[in-house]
């Protein structure tokens, strides 16, 4: 540990949203040019710290119960931190960090100079709502954070690339909806709440263990589903996804798509397996067979669309309809091993996509648009750019010395082990038609001539490159060297199918 | 000090990093490549002498590249099976670098299109068909495998045409929906069924495993493999041959395909083993695919007019006499099959050399257009004629011997019809290649055949025609002295009675 963070320590799941917070905040003040920019650095820099000190003290002595304003739990709102927390959290500021890191000249860009200040401002204060997800213990305060994220991501996605008009109508579409999953939340948190006269998530999960359940609890349950399901965009409740990811400033599609669904991802692991009750540490059958089979067809439908898509950003956002299914395939089974996977999953989709976005935004930064029929032999025009989208790719596939391997290897044992060969197959059946769409970019990009009258295009300076490299960069390393990343990852599947941190 | 297997790797690692670092100095490059490959020879050879005084088995001597769990690793390990597929291609890399300068720039002008991407994946390919024959378990020979189908497509496509396209996405396709879908699960099975994913002689699965569950596993491993090109996932080599013919060379009728069946012996031998390949019916399934592709294949050649795609179905054939050892899995069987790997790739990749040295002289792909080129091209048809002798295993080429002894492991098996399958497609393989040469020399040269512009030609250029006399040479010196390799296939697990 860093030893001037010491005195901290006990403070680390505070600061960890308090930091943003304030960054977020004071924002503004900043106003024009780079130095929005550079706060928004310095704040995600801070917070990525923290939450890798943070990681290092659950690691080495168990979860952090933080009581806010010094009410211990039930009776105040309780912060607490487990393994599975932690990571996400560090997920969540480092990728997020990168992405800030690489996002310069693109926000200078594609956002008006006169609304930078706000800009950063959102964007902050946008972690800030999923960090404070990731850290609550007590259900009602996520709900909170939950619309704060969910508010300030409406925003930045209207804010749109470039003044795209079209970003006004997917903003409204994914805010109707993600009011209709938020307020289904709410609903379920209410009834768990009047079933057990409590909010915090671990006494909630004491009592409804206890308690023979019921209606109540089975209707808060189903609520709860469907709310969820639209958070991480799981089919067939994925539709607003593809549209947001597409018109949002590109610095904002690579943000969301590496943290956004990841956190109702966490959300999902988090409600279902230490707050509702469950069955000897797993989900009842039903339940199993309803997550597993939307994410079953979510693999396939979202393998089949973003093979069909006409420009890259549209096929990555559906491609990501898929790689969710996967999560959730390892989340629905709860064999130790396909958690494993799904967490292991979690962790490298952010970077892989968080990297392949950013590539998409880099296309739109030199060319205007990536739609497929501006890439044509990309590949010798940009080449950095288009061989990280190819390895990018070939993780998505899960070739084997990608990261997309090491967790798709887990999943796969788990869910034979878990005796569900069926869905097992549909994952491999996933990574085969994840090369189909993804080679539909290496043709476009190094056998299509270049068009005769396409402009003289240059690489990208090195400053948006090198984020770009270091996320699909460390996905590589991961993939040839995972075991530390593997155990931690079993450790927290362990601690969430034990049944609380 | 460096373990050899980590340099094995790092020497065609630089191989692919070279040609990018030196875009101008093409002669430089040239030569570098030329003393990497050598490089890497020596590093094989090197291998051989404790390898050979059975070390390896003796001691655990295994280099671990990653770890993903404990038990779970990426590692190296040598053994005599990894050796003759090493030795093969790492001697073939060499004259194939040299055939290759000789045949693009003749073709294509020192300055060709695409050459750093050319080399480079080049080099890869040879990096992970080194990588498939050090690995010490599944998940490292399954990511070498891969390594390999993404390294040689933009081979396959290097003429960006619409043709090379639709070759590559065929080419993917097969292989990778193959390897994702069959090869995949069967090894994550395996890692379940027995907890873990090494090779140890006689096999990981005989104890853990129910006998309906080790012939499912050996249907999912067998054709998983799609690289030994077994009926029906070979339509990918025959598209392959829209490559530059080097290519088809070295990749198709060694580095890639040999990948393949080394697998499957890989495989037999010490993941199903032996025994339970012996007792278990999918074996007997995989056995008769074999058989089937072998004849059909022959028979698909014969009416091939182009040399290429004859080859390409030859190759398919003769790739399937070594499935057909593997899954027949007695000691001679698979002996022979391992040898095979060694004789087939010298008598082979003469005749591709020679396809590519007529091409770039003459222009000329069919065998029709053949007709008494011999006097024209006397060493070149030559050493055409003795690849020819050696792929099909007659005396006095090194071919004899592999497909001598797959012969014996048939009869030690009491497979009649295997053993049937093997001499018809001799003797079809006579109707279908001998022909060649023989026209080459013997018929009178139809002027109307000849290629406009290319009317009076010559020999090829010596850089196409040194490799070539070599190999040809090997396949006459591996008849009397099959030394290394025999010793070699000898040793392979399982081989000995």
């Amino acid at each position: 540990m860093l030893n001037f963070l010491q005195p901290w320590a006990n403070h680390f799941p505070v600061l960890l949203v308090l930091i943003p917070l304030l960054g977020g905040v004071l924002a503004p003040i900043f106003g024009r040019g780079s130095r929005g920019w550079a706060w928004a650095v310095l704040t995600t820099g801070i917070a990525t710290i923290i939450s890798i000190e943070m990681l290092l003290v659950v690691r080495s002595g168990g979860a952090i119960s933080y009581p806010l304003g010094g009410w211990p739990a039930p009776f105040g709102i309780e912060l607490k931190v487990d393994l599975l927390s932690a990571i996400v959290a560090l997920v969540v500021t480092s990728v997020g960090w990168i992405v800030t890191i690489h996002s310069r000249r693109s926000v200078q860009v594609e956002i008006p100079a006169d609304r930078l200040g706000p800009f950063w401002s959102v964007w902050l204060l946008a972690i800030t709502g999923l960090l404070g997800i990731i850290v609550t213990g007590d259900a009602f305060n996520m709900y909170v954070l939950l619309e704060i994220s969910a508010l300030t991501i409406y925003g930045l996605i209207a804010m749109g690339r470039s003044r795209d008009r079209k970003a006004l109508v997917s903003a409204f579409n994914y805010l109707i909806l993600g009011s209709i999953g938020a307020s289904f939340i709410l609903i379920a948190i209410g009834l768990l709440y009047a079933h057990t006269g409590t909010l915090n998530m671990s006494d909630l999960h004491q009592r409804l263990q206890a308690s023979d359940g019921g209606a109540t609890v089975m209707t808060a349950r189903a609520f709860l589903l469907v709310g969820l399901s639209l958070k991480m965009a799981l089919f067939p409740l994925h539709f607003w996804m593809p549209a947001a990811y597409s018109t949002a400033p590109s610095a904002v599609a690579s943000l969301l798509s590496a943290t956004a669904t990841k956190v109702g991802i966490y959300m999902a692991m988090r409600l279902l397996y230490t707050v509702l009750p469950t069955e000897g540490g797993v989900l009842t059958d039903p339940n199993v067979w309803l997550l597993g089979g939307c994410a079953g067809a979510a693999i396939f439908y979202g393998s089949i669309q973003a093979s069909r898509q006409p420009s890259l950003s549209l096929l990555l956002a559906y491609s990501s309809v898929a790689q969710v299914g996967y999560i959730v395939l390892g989340l629905a089974v709860g064999h130790i091993d396909a958690m494993t996977g799904s967490i292991l999953h979690l962790m490298f989709h952010a970077l892989m996509k968080g990297g392949l976005f950013l590539c998409a935004g880099i296309f739109i930064y030199r060319l205007g648009s990536n739609d497929f029929t501006q890439l044509a032999g990309i590949g010798r025009r940009m080449p950095w750019t288009s061989a990280a989208v190819v390895l990018g790719g070939l993780g998505m596939i899960g070739v084997p010395g990608t990261a997309g391997f090491i967790s798709k290897l887990h999943l796969l044992r788990g869910l034979l082990l878990a005796d569900h060969p069926i869905l097992a197959m549909l994952v491999l059946l996933g990574s085969a038609m994840a090369a189909i769409y993804t080679w539909k970019f290496v043709e476009i990009a190094y056998l299509k001539p270049v068009a005769e009258d396409a402009e003289e295009i240059r690489e990208v300076p090195f400053e948006m490159l090198w984020p770009v490299w270091l996320l699909i960069g460390s996905s590589i390393w991961l993939g040839l060297n995972p075991a530390p990343v593997v155990e931690l990852a079993t450790d927290a599947a362990r601690a969430l199918l034990g049944g609380g941190g | 000090m460096i373990p050899l297997e980590i340099l094995a790797l790092t020497l065609p690692l630089l191989g692919a990093v070279l040609p990018w670092l030196l875009r101008r100095q093409h002669n430089l490059r040239n030569g570098c490549t030329v003393l990497l490959s050598l490089a890497l020879l020596a590093t094989v050879i090197q291998l051989l002498p404790a390898a050979l005084q059975g070390e390896s088995s003796s001691e655990d001597n295994s280099v671990v590249l990653g770890s993903i769990a404990p038990g779970l690793d990426f590692m190296l390990e040598v053994d005599a099976l990894g050796l003759i597929f090493a030795l093969v291609a790492s001697s073939l890399w060499i004259l194939n670098s040299i055939y290759s300068i000789g045949y693009m720039y003749r073709l294509y002008g020192a300055d060709f299109e695409g050459q750093e991407r050319y080399w480079s994946c080049f080099a890869l390919a040879i990096l992970a068909a080194m990588g498939i024959a050090f690995s010490g378990n599944l998940l490292t020979l399954f990511l070498f495998y891969e390594l390999m189908t993404f390294s040689t497509w933009p081979l396959i496509t290097h003429h960006r045409s619409a043709a090379s396209k639709r070759s590559g996405r065929i080419y993917l396709f097969i292989l990778v929906g193959s390897s994702t879908l069959l090869l995949l699960t069967a090894i994550v099975w395996t890692w379940v069924l027995t907890g873990t994913v090494r090779f140890e002689a006689g096999g990981i699965l005989a104890d853990s495993a129910s006998p309906t569950q080790i012939s499912l596993l050996i249907l999912l491993f067998f054709f998983g493999t799609a690289k030994t090109a077994i009926f029906p996932f070979h339509q990918w080599l025959p598209n392959a041959m829209v490559a530059p013919t080097p290519v088809s060379a070295l990749l198709h009728a060694v580095a890639v395909v040999k990948a393949g069946v080394f697998t499957v012996l890989k495989l037999s031998t010490m993941v199903i083993g032996p025994a339970a390949m012996q007792a278990s019916w999918g074996a007997e399934v995989v056995a008769w695919f074999a058989a089937g592709t072998i004849l059909l294949t022959s028979v698909i050649a014969l009416s091939k007019p182009e040399l290429k795609a004859r080859l390409a179905y030859s190759t398919i054939g003769q790739l399937n006499y070594i499935v057909l050892g593997a899954a027949v899995a007695f000691p001679a069987a698979l002996q022979g099959g391992a040898l095979h790997i060694a004789m087939h790739a010298y008598g082979k990749i003469t005749l591709f050399f020679a396809a590519g040295a007529i091409y770039v002289v003459s222009q000329k792909t069919r065998v029709d257009q053949l007709d008494g080129i011999g006097r024209r091209m006397p060493w070149t048809m030559t050493a055409f004629f003795i690849g020819t002798i050696s792929t099909l295993g007659l005396p006095p080429m090194g071919g004899t011997w592999s497909k001598w002894l797959l012969c014996v492991g048939m009869i030690e098996a009491h497979q009649w019809a295997f053993l049937g399958t093997l001499l018809i497609s001799t003797l079809l393989g006579l109707g279908y290649l001998l022909p060649i040469p023989i026209r080459a020399f013997f018929a009178k040269e139809n002027a109307a055949a000849a290629v406009k512009g290319y009317e009076d030609h010559g020999e090829a250029p010596w850089a196409c025609r040194i490799p070539l006399i070599i190999s040809a040479l090997a396949c006459l010196v591996l008849f009397f002295w099959p030394g290394i390799y025999a010793q070699l296939a000898a040793m392979v697990e399982g081989s000995a009675p």
